[in-house]
């Protein structure tokens, strides 16, 4: 009954039990787990070995030897491959096999008995702890490479605040010996300024369990301190809502030296530019891309008594003259839509309620970072004001000029019948009258000669004014020689009485371009200015040449041997109206005067040289 | 102004509209939207504490980011009887019955009610978001 009860208890334990006897290690007692490990089948009295196909040849060997030698054996995590149910591939499970002999005098009841514990769980999950302890061997291995190939330094401090961990970079970077105490050594390294500031954030950080983000001086190997990012993250542990006081902070620090060097250029650069263009009074603004305004510099709050946010990004064209103010926004929404430049002239409102002329100019700066406006608006108030006023005295003065040439031209006209009709009386007075008085002869002449020079000079007067208004002709390409043969023909008695000789030399400089009637009085005046002033003791000799000056301007020269005259400035001789060189001679005093203006205002200038009593010669620069 | 963090498809658009419509309606909040390509720009107009809070919530809107104001002003008439929208549907048969919906080229001229600087403000976020050439009804133009 006992007997009974024991067998019950082996079979229903969760461990294979088995005896296996004789030499041929025969099934004995084999429980339900140990039959289920063996593949089924185990008739009593078979032998193991033909029947459980699954035993391995060491493991019967094993068996054979513990048998034999009488000495238990125990086997750990044992690999034996589990027939899966309905001829599934075989999975390998784990067990921990006891072999345990059974001591007897007869050869058939000596055995062992076989005791085996399933540990695949236990087995499997020592296999996944050493595969994890692999794994994390590899990911150690790689993070320590990338830590200490990075260019930064990174760091493991404690929540004292005491260095876990620093990479080799800090060593590099420091030029400490690889023995020196990082606890001790790094805070002198930080340079004086820095120093209470990163210890105290270090420090206050830890306490309340968060990262940093912070710059600062660190000594170079070389002396020299270099700014650098420290940033440190607490390593967390615990659950999201409840985490654990951190223990370590891992970081890195970064050189950013450069970078801050730069962006203190930069920040330096605009602070100059901006005030740059808060010094200058003008109104400067900038606007994006889109043409809004995004600044305004000091005067413009000066002037318009507005704040750059009351002007707003568009407040600009509210100062104009509400007349003004559609066409500058039309313009404006132009120019910002094809980047043209904007430019305007437009009266501005100041504070106090005036408007000033304003110059506003706005050109686009395109680089990296797109496109921006930068615009100016210049006072240009007074100056505008004063071109105001000398446009209006420019205009009255033309216009009292205009009318003087008129009246002159109407005077000489209308004074010329009076003459007409004087001299036809005293024609006739002198033909019916009889003079007895051999003076009244001289006196008669005299007459004759007074109207005649009344005649002359109310010609000359009209020509000056008739020259005057011919100054606006247009211009065209002349031959200078068929002019001055017309000029000539007009002359023709006055060369016969002189027995004139005259030359013409065109050859080195044949056309001008002039207008027309200005060459052909500028001609005639000097041709009959030189036989007019004839020596009386010689033959008049008078060339015409033109050539062209060293800058390859045309140049006219009229040459005599006639009287000469007396001159002040040869290269600016003034000729004014009404000036006479030989009284003794006919004459109004009007021909260089003339002469003057047409060259001048057509923008050239006249130069004489002359000798008293041997000649003159008149050089026309035609043009400068 | 602002930026569409995704672009905006007809749906999208048409339920925006339709949402703004209805909203802007029981606040009496009127004006009008412009979009294209993902550019946002908005002109709202009423009751200061409406708008203060209409901002606040337009600002927080998971649909778009880079949220910025231009200018803020009180103002003493309204410049846009109701609320309404301008784009360039991709189907644009589907829009042309809707209220409040424009083409960008068909926004009406604003208003003489709004002075020339805000007129200009419009034109040239206008032009920001379509981008030039939109200006057949070129409000300041239209204004003179």
């Amino acid at each position: 009954m006992r007997d009974q009860q024991l067998q019950d208890i082996l079979r229903h334990m969760p461990a294979g039990i088995a005896t296996l006897l004789g030499p041929e290690l025969r099934y004995g007692f084999v429980n339900a787990p140990m039959q289920a490990l063996l593949g089924g089948e185990t008739p009593e009295g078979q032998p193991f070995a033909e029947h459980a196909k699954v035993i391995p040849h060491d493991l019967l060997e094993v068996m054979r030897q513990v048998r034999q030698s009488g000495r238990p054996y125990v086997a750990k995590g044992y690999c034996l491959p589990l027939a899966g149910p309905a001829g599934d591939a075989p999975t390998p499970r784990y067990y921990d096999l006891a072999l345990e002999p059974i001591q007897s005098e007869n050869e058939e009841e000596r055995g062992l008995l076989l005791f085996a514990v399933d540990v695949t769980a236990q087995e499997e999950a020592r296999q996944r702890a050493h595969e994890l302890a692999l794994e994390t061997r590899r990911l150690d291995a790689r993070l320590r490479v990338l830590t200490e190939t990075a260019p930064q330094i990174t760091f493991t401090v404690d929540a004292d605040g005491r260095c876990e961990y620093v990479s080799p970079q800090w060593y590099y970077f420091t030029g400490q010996p690889p023995t020196a105490d990082l606890n001790a050594i790094w805070p002198l390294l930080i340079h004086p300024d820095d120093r209470l500031r990163v210890l105290y954030q270090s420090e206050a950080a830890r306490a309340a369990g968060t990262g940093w983000s912070y710059e600062y001086r660190l000594r170079r190997h070389d002396g020299q301190y270099r700014w650098l990012l420290s940033r440190a993250l607490p390593e967390l542990h615990g659950t999201h809502d409840k985490p654990d006081k951190p223990a370590y902070w891992h970081g890195a620090m970064t050189e950013v030296h450069d970078q801050r060097a730069l962006a203190d250029a930069l920040r330096r650069g605009e602070a100059e530019l901006r005030f740059l263009a808060d010094s200058i009074p003008q109104l400067i603004w900038t606007a994006t891309a889109e043409g809004l305004i995004d600044y305004y510099n000091q005067h413009t709050a000066e002037y318009t008594g507005l704040t750059g946010e009351e002007l707003g990004p568009t407040g600009w064209v509210g100062l104009l003259d509400p007349a003004e103010q559609a066409g500058a926004a039309r313009r404006w929404i132009h120019c910002v839509a094809t980047g043209e430049s904007y430019e305007g002239l437009f009266r501005m409102r100041r504070h106090d309620g005036q408007y000033r002329w304003h110059l506003i100019r706005a050109r686009q700066l395109t680089d990296e970072r797109g496109p921006c406006w930068f615009g100016a608006c210049t006072d240009v108030d007074d100056q505008h004001r004063l071109r105001e006023v000398l446009q209006t005295q420019y205009d009255e003065l033309a216009r009292t000029n205009r009318d003087l040439d008129t009246f002159v031209y109407a005077a000489s006209h209308d004074l010329k019948q009076p003459l007409h009709n004087l001299r036809g009386l005293f024609d006739e007075l002198r033909r019916t009258a009889s003079f007895d008085d051999p003076e009244q002869e001289v006196i008669l002449g005299m007459v004759d000669e007074a109207l005649q020079q009344l005649d002359t000079t109310l010609h000359d007067l009209a020509a000056t004014v008739q020259a005057q208004r011919q100054l606006t002709a247009p211009t065209e390409p002349i031959q200078l020689a068929g002019v001055t043969e017309e000029v000539l023909l007009g002359l023709r008695t006055q060369i016969q009485e002189a027995q004139a000789n005259i030359i013409l030399e065109f050859e080195a400089a044949p056309t001008l371009v002039y207008g027309r009637a200005n060459l052909r009085s500028v001609l005639h005046n000097l041709l009959s200015n030189a036989l007019k002033f004839a020596h009386p003791e010689r033959v008049p000799h008078i060339t015409v040449a033109s050539h062209l000056s060293p800058v390859g301007q045309p140049v006219l020269m009229v040459q005599d041997n006639g009287l000469g005259m007396r001159l002040k400035d040869a290269s600016d001789p003034a000729f004014q109206l009404f000036e006479r060189q030989h009284p003794q001679l006919a004459g109004a005093g009007v021909g260089l005067y003339l002469l003057q203006r047409i060259i001048s205002s057509r923008g050239g200038h006249l130069e004489v040289t002359s000798t008293l009593g041997e000649g003159t010669a008149f050089t026309v620069y035609w043009f400068e | 102004m602002s930026r569409a963090v995704r672009p905006l498809s007809d749906q999208d658009l048409q339920e925006l509209l339709a949402q703004c419509r209805r909203d802007n309606a029981r606040d009496n909040v009127t004006g009008i939207l412009f979009y294209s390509h993902g550019n946002i720009a908005q002109l709202i107009e009423g009751e200061p504490a409406v708008i203060e809070a209409l901002f606040q919530k337009i600002a927080r809107d998971g649909r778009h980011s880079h949220v910025h104001k231009l200018v803020e002003k009180s103002i003493k008439q309204r410049s846009f009887a109701d609320w309404s929208m301008a784009f360039h549907p991709l189907e644009s048969e589907a829009f042309h019955e809707l209220a409040g919906f424009f083409l960008p080229h068909q926004v009406p001229a604003m208003p003489g009610t709004l002075a020339i600087a805000d007129a200009m403000l419009v034109d040239l976020v206008r032009q920001a978001v379509f981008g030039p050439g939109i200006s057949s009804q070129d409000s300041v133009t239209a204004s003179v």
